[in-house]
C-alpha cells in the first residue's frame, strides 16, 4: 500500500491503480504484490513491453534503496520518446523472497520530470507491505566459482572440486532475534539429533566484520558415519536480525576455506533499520 | 559450458557429418548436447538456433530463481 498523493486523481485499473498528476502531464502506475519476484531486468522488460510505441533513448543506473519497512527496493530512470516527444519514465520495485511490487512513473512534460522521479522514489520508500520480522534471505557476495544448491531460504555453495573437495558454505536466512536461538546455543543438540556423535564445541569467539557488524563464531567437531568432520558457524547480528553462515568441512578447515568464509561474511549487507517518516508533507 | 565441434570424415577425407557439442558440468554430474549437421552450410544456416539451444541448458539442480538475493537486482538476465 502506498500513500495517495494529494491532488492526484486515482483510477482503478484491472490489476493496478494509477495516479494522475493534477496537470495531467504525468501518471504513476502502482501494482502491489504483482506475483513471484523476478530479476529487475525481467520486470523492466515486462513493463516496457506494455508500451510498445515508446523508444528508449537512454537508461540511467539502477539505484538501490530500502523501504521504510526495510524491504529491498530499486529504482531505474529511462529517457524515452513517443512519436518524437520526450517521455521520462521512472520504474520502482520492491522485491521480497515471495513477491514484488512495481511502481511506474510516466512523465510527458519535461518540467515535471524531477518531481515525478522524486515522487516515485518516495512512493517506493513508503510502500507498506507489513511483512514484519521474519526469516528472510539477505545479500552477500557468493564465493567465486562455487555453485549454488538452493532449498527454500537456504543456499548451499559448493566449491569447484565438489564432491571430492567435500566442503560447503551454507547461508541460512536471516532470523529475527526473538526466534533465533538455533544456531550457536543449540548447535550441539542439533548436530547430535542429525545422527552425529562425539561432538565437541570450541569456545565462542567474537569479533566484527570489515563493515563493523558484530559476530560470534564457534567451531564444532563431530563424527558422522565413522568419519571425523568439523563445521564453523558464524552468526552476525544487527539490531533486528541474526545472520548465520556455516562452513561444513572435512577433518579440518584449511586456510582457503577460512578465507572463502571470511570473504562471504565480510560481504553481508545487513537490513537497513526502519527509517523515520519524512513523507507526510507530500500527502497533505 | 564447453563447446567443441568435430568433423566426421570418410576414408577419402570427405565430410560426412559435422557435430557441434556442448558439455556441462554441475557438481558430480555432467551433461551434453550434440547437434549433428550435414555440412558447414547447414551449420552456418542453423547456427543461431543451435547457439540458443546450447546456451539454454539448465541443470535440474539449479533453481529457477536466483540463489542469492542480490541477483534479483540485476538488470541483465543470467
Amino acid at each position: 500500500m502506498i500513500p495517495l498523493l494529494a491532488g492526484w486523481e486515482l483510477e482503478q485499473l484491472v490489476d493496478a491503480f494509477s495516479l494522475t498528476h493534477p496537470s495531467g502531464g504525468a501518471r504513476v502506475f502502482y501494482r502491489e504484490r504483482g506475483g513471484r519476484p523476478k530479476p529487475v531486468g525481467v520486470l523492466v522488460r515486462m513493463i516496457l513491453a506494455g508500451w510498445p510505441h515508446l523508444t528508449i533513448k537512454s537508461t540511467g543506473p539502477l539505484e538501490r534503496l530500502y523501504t521504510a519497512e526495510g524491504e529491498a527496493a530499486a529504482t531505474l530512470a529511462l529517457e524515452c520518446e513517443d512519436a518524437s516527444h520526450p517521455v521520462s519514465i521512472v520504474l520502482g520495485f520492491v522485491i521480497t523472497d515471495e513477491l514484488f511490487t512495481s511502481i511506474a512513473g510516466v512523465c510527458r512534460r519535461t518540467a515535471l520530470a524531477d518531481e515525478v522521479a522524486r515522487t516515485v522514489r518516495e512512493l517506493v520508500r513508503h510502500e507498506k507491505l507489513a511483512l514484519g520480522a521474519r526469516r528472510r534471505r539477505f545479500e552477500y557476495r557468493p564465493p567465486t566459482g562455487w555453485q549454488p544448491s538452493r532449498q527454500g531460504l537456504v543456499t548451499e555453495w559448493l566449491p569447484p572440486g565438489y564432491p571430492r573437495h567435500a566442503t560447503s558454505l551454507v547461508v541460512h536466512p536471516a532470523t529475527p532475534h526473538a526466534a533465533a536461538d538455533a544456531h550457536l546455543d543449540a548447535l550441539e543438540p542439533y548436530i547430535v539429533s542429525a545422527g552425529c556423535d562425539d561432538v565437541t564445541t570450541d569456545a565462542a569467539e567474537t569479533g566484527t566484520t570489515r563493515h563493523g557488524m558484530p559476530f560470534e563464531a564457534r567451531t564444532v567437531r563431530f563424527r558422522r558415519k565413522d568419519e571425523r568432520r568439523c563445521a564453523r558457524v558464524i552468526v552476525l547480528a544487527d539490531q533486528r536480525y541474526q545472520y548465520p553462515i556455516e562452513l561444513r568441512a572435512g577433518t579440518s578447515i584449511d586456510d582457503t576455506e577460512l578465507r572463502a568464509l571470511a570473504d562471504l561474511v565480510d560481504s553481508i549487507v545487513a537490513f537497513e533499520p526502519t527509517g523515520t517518516d519524512a513523507f507526510t508533507h507530500w500527502i497533505k | 559450458m564447453v563447446v567443441r565441434s568435430l568433423r566426421v570424415i570418410d576414408r577419402d577425407n570427405c565430410t560426412v557429418e559435422l557435430r557441434v557439442g556442448a558439455v556441462y558440468q554441475m557438481l558430480a554430474y555432467m551433461g551434453a548436447i550434440v547437434a549433428r549437421l550435414s555440412d558447414d552450410d547447414a551449420y552456418q544456416r542453423e547456427r543461431a538456433t543451435i547457439d540458443t539451444i546450447l546456451a539454454s541448458a539448465r541443470p535440474h539442480l539449479w533453481s529457477h530463481e536466483p540463489a542469492c538475493f542480490a541477483q534479483w537486482f540485476e538488470l541483465e538476465a543470467q
